[in-house]
């Protein structure tokens, strides 16, 4: 095939596997890295499980299961981000791509308005069956709605698709106001502190089954696939040259991704800059091939949700109590992202 | 082995960019495609390669088997393409992308070693793709397509050698004369009509989206034929190994 087997005679053969990438090389020590990722995730859990409404403290048995309940959600919610973020990268080609570019958290949150407001549950409908339900139908119409607009002679097309996601976050997102504006004034409140993301103490436990066989199933499925996402970082007729299905994995993507995503948003509501900064931090550790992307993103966003959750538990506001979680994700992600927006920058990327 | 063209037709949008274009080559040679800017050699070769996404007609076989319906992966096996401008849209590192000859099918550490050997790009397997050169990056997304190829292939380039300087051309033209000694078809898209002439065993030159000529490189590049088809004079020059045609340079007047 090459010079060297032309003059040898050698015969290319079929021999699976291509190597430690050069990543993993130049790291020289990738156990390092991997160590790191596992370590933020124990540190995250255990920091997390040792802090309560009332600060540091042992749990007693009667609060560990609030303290499991919080770390299971978060730890499925987060580790949906991370994976999330990677797929949805790799389908619009753009690291700076986060899960909610396809509008799923605003149309979560206009149905969990809507719902809200016609059936003027009170404040219990929040940690109620109802309120995922509402999330529920409104992450997957707003997927349906942007699936629909984003195609081009029937193939996903990811330029249409970041577009159509923007549209129907905005419309969605103003729909929001009218409906909260609608509102009686008492039930504004409740609606507000799911728009920046709760973690359930007693997470309703089929939804978190769900999430949790849903992120499994798609992390197995990208892990069989993740040289197929490393080869779709190429042009389009470039990937198609190296074998792979362009348009059937775009669909793939485009629906797990939202499906994990939408699963996030129903678990712990609108919760941002986990999908997105966690890929990146992957990234910065293992290099860029998907093989350690997929597996490196979802624990280091559950540690990052984990560790948000823990953060907010330990600096309560003077006067104003604990800060929402996705309030602290965003304290947190602003500046990374800022950071790789300025390293794409100056790479002209 | 052999590949044959029939009555192919693409289409970009309502444009028709390929028009009934019928031709043969076969393994073992070199052809260049050869045209003018927007003349359909690109969207030919496209699809050819299989990878043209819009409405295309007519039949491309390979061996007898046509190449736009096979599945992607036993296309991958038999085509090896590389596109006008490499595009890496992560921080891949030139032996990553050169190890996607693997991504979907099987393709050991060998397979890339020899490429990066035949290619000689040693020294830019640890550098960041993004921060190679033009004609560097070329380089490297071509030992992709070799370390993909299977001797007795097809290797579709169009226009590889736009940013190499003359040392980088001349080690790339040496290793695909390589490739098409030991059985394959190299079909390569050209703007420098010098280089085909040396390089290639046959030429096909399209001319608004029509095969205007094919044949040896003897019968398609005469310097008439080449100066009503391009509008500029050419003359053959002493090459290494016999005459080839050039563009004649005529000294500036004033």
């Amino acid at each position: 095939m090459t010079m060297h087997s032309v003059e040898n005679g050698a015969a290319p053969g079929s021999v699976p596997s291509t190597g430690p990438t050069s990543s993993v090389r130049r790291l020289g020590r990738p156990w390092r890295a991997w160590s790191i990722v596992a370590m933020a995730l124990v540190a995250a859990a255990i920091l997390r499980f040792v802090l309560g409404a009332r600060g540091w403290s042992w749990p007693g048995a009667d609060i560990v299961d609030l303290r499991l309940g919080a770390l299971a959600s978060a730890a499925v919610a987060g580790a949906s981000l991370g994976l999330a973020g990677v797929l949805l990268q790799a389908l619009l080609r753009n690291p700076l791509a986060s899960p909610f570019v396809l509008g799923l958290s605003s149309g979560a949150g206009l149905a969990v308005s809507i719902a809200a407001l016609g059936a003027s549950w009170g404040a219990a409908w929040m940690v109620a069956d109802g309120g995922m339900i509402a999330a529920s139908v409104g992450s997957a119409l707003a997927l349906v709605i942007v699936v629909a607009a984003g195609r081009r002679h029937g193939a996903i097309d990811p330029v249409t698709l970041l577009l159509a996601g923007v549209v129907v976050a905005s419309v969605a997102g103003a729909m929001t106001v009218l409906v909260q504006y609608l509102m009686p004034p008492s039930s504004r409140g409740d609606l507000m502190a799911w728009a920046m993301g709760r973690i359930p103490e007693l997470p309703a436990r089929a939804p978190l089954a769900a999430g949790g066989v849903l992120l499994a199933a798609i992390g197995a499925w990208s892990i069989m696939r993740a040289r197929w996402l490393d080869a779709a970082c190429t042009a389009d007729d470039e990937a198609a040259s190296l074998g792979v299905d362009l348009p059937g994995l775009r669909w793939r993507l485009v629906i797990l991704s939202g499906a994990l995503a939408g699963a996030s948003v129903v678990l712990c509501g609108p919760i941002a800059f986990v999908g997105f900064v966690a890929p990146h931090v992957a990234r910065l550790l293992l290099g860029a091939g998907h093989r350690g992307l997929v597996i490196a993103a979802p624990i280091l966003g559950a540690a990052l949700l984990i560790g948000a959750d823990a953060l907010r538990l330990a600096m309560p506001l003077p006067g104003a109590g604990k800060l929402p979680v996705a309030v602290v994700t965003a304290i947190l992600g602003g500046p990374i992202f800022l950071w790789v927006l300025r390293r794409q920058g100056g790479r002209g990327a | 082995m052999s590949l044959a063209i029939e009555s192919m037709c693409v289409w970009h949008g309502s444009r028709a960019a390929v028009r009934e274009v019928t031709v043969q080559a076969s393994a073992g040679s070199i052809v260049a495609v050869i045209g003018r800017n927007g003349s359909g050699k690109s969207s030919l070769v496209r699809a050819v390669a299989g990878v043209h996404g819009g409405r295309r007609s007519g039949t491309v076989s390979w061996c007898g088997r046509d190449i736009a319906r096979l599945h992607a992966v036993d296309r991958a096996r038999c085509v090896a393409y590389v596109a006008q401008r490499p595009v890496v849209a992560a921080d891949f590192t030139a032996r990553q992308v050169i190890e996607l000859a693997g991504a979907v099918i099987p393709r050991s550490a060998v397979h890339v070693d020899l490429a990066i050997d035949a290619l000689g790009v040693h020294e830019l397997v640890d550098r960041p793709f993004a921060a190679l050169s033009g004609g560097e990056q070329q380089r490297v997304v071509l030992a992709r397509a070799f370390a993909q190829h299977e001797l007795g292939g097809l290797l579709v380039l169009d226009e590889p050698f736009s940013a190499m300087d003359l040392a980088e051309q001349h080690r790339v033209a040496g290793a695909l004369q390589c490739l098409a000694g030991a059985g394959s078809l190299v079909l390569i898209v050209l703007h420098d009509l010098a280089l085909a002439d040396a390089l290639a065993h046959e030429v096909w030159w399209m001319d608004g989206g029509q095969l205007r000529s094919s044949g040896s490189r003897e019968t398609v590049l005469r310097e008439e034929a080449l100066a009503e088809g391009f509008g500029v004079a050419f003359e053959r020059v002493d090459g290494s190994l016999r005459p080839i045609v050039a563009p004649r340079c005529d000294p500036l007047t004033g």
